[in-house]
């Protein structure tokens, strides 16, 4: 009977030891990737928020109709370090800057744009996308030779 | 055996050229028939004739010269030939079946090369086809008071917002769809 009455006073025992035990026991290395974890995330937010900014400047410049201008600021968005899964989100940026750049009538600079940071994009799909715009630019400039090329390469990349 | 069959064999036989069963039985046969044996006789006869005269004999020049003559007047006789001898054995054959089949590769390059560019069309006019809607929607909205920068266009959902925005929590709602922009 005393025994009985004993074993759920054993047993809180043992699971508060057993709660204590990853606490005391964490690997070190598991912190260490968890801390990196936090870095990157701090870096990427970094990057982002500086991103954010770069947009606006961009499309401000667009505004005020200096293309030149914001051609070099949109391409510092694509020569910052980006992880690789941020890449939808860089080839949204990339085509709506190449959407401004035609809706004020200047798709020649859209397409340099898309140019310069071709070589940021891996993804085939990604690549497709930019090829795709690209000849649509050109066809905005009435190049139907240099948009049918575009759209060849295209379709070879979305087999 | 029979006579004929056994004179069909004598001329072997007097070569020395048969043996085993064939030779036992033209033996046999030679030595129960009289006629095949007078037979046999005769073209022994004949060879030991021709045999010891065979040195003395000499053809005379004229004779091999009418022989020679005789010859390459007769028509030369064509031999049989596979389709491959055929076709490079003659020379405009080959360049007709060389012709044939660059005809055939070109006509079939260009059936696939126009089915091709067909395609290429089809996939650019989609394209440009789906993007000039949405430019379309741009220019309408451009021209009821300017874009909209906060709203997306349509189809276009890229068009019209900064991706880098930090997306903001509201606190007083459903947190499962909270993300307000």
């Amino acid at each position: 009977m005393n025994s009985q009455r004993s074993f759920p006073r054993t047993a809180l025992i043992l699971a508060s030891i057993a709660s204590l035990f990853p606490l005391a026991a964490a690997p070190i290395h598991g912190r260490t990737y968890a801390r990196q974890a936090d870095n990157s995330a701090a870096q990427l937010g970094k990057t982002r928020s500086l991103a954010e900014s770069q947009h606006e400047i961009v499309i401000l410049l667009i505004k005020q109709k200096d293309f030149e201008q914001a051609l070099v600021e949109a391409n510092k968005i694509f020569n910052m370090k980006w992880p690789p899964d941020q890449e939808p989100t860089l080839l949204k940026e990339l085509l709506l800057f190449a959407d401004q750049f035609l809706h004020n009538g200047q798709a020649a600079t859209g397409v340099r744009l898309l140019e310069a940071n071709f070589k940021s994009f891996k993804n085939p799909a990604s690549l497709a996308s930019i090829w795709k715009e690209k000849g649509y630019l050109y066809k905005n400039l009435g190049d139907d030779k240099h948009a049918l090329e575009c759209f060849r390469q295209a379709q070879r990349l979305e087999k | 055996m029979n006579c004929d069959s056994c004179t069909a064999e004598l001329s072997a036989y007097l070569d020395g050229e048969l043996n085993g069963g064939l030779l036992a039985e033209v033996e046999s046969h030679l030595a129960k028939c009289t006629a095949c044996t007078a037979e046999f006789k005769s073209l022994a006869e004949s060879a030991e004739l021709v045999e010891s005269h065979a040195t003395a004999l000499e053809v005379r020049p004229d004779i091999w010269h009418n022989v020679h003559a005789h010859l390459s007047q007769l028509p030369v006789p064509v031999p049989s030939e596979g389709w491959i001898q055929l076709i490079f054995g003659r020379r405009w054959l080959a360049a007709a079946a060389a012709a044939a089949l660059v005809l055939t590769m070109g006509t079939w390059g260009y059936y696939r090369y126009q089915e091709s560019e067909k395609a290429l069309g089809r996939y650019m006019a989609e394209y440009v086809k789906a993007r000039d809607q949405q430019e379309q929607v741009y220019r309408a909205r451009e021209g009821n008071g300017g874009m909209d920068l906060s709203q997306p266009i349509p189809g276009h959902p890229e068009a019209a917002e900064n991706p880098f925005v930090v997306v903001q929590f509201s606190s007083d709602d459903n947190p499962f769809r909270s993300e307000v922009r």
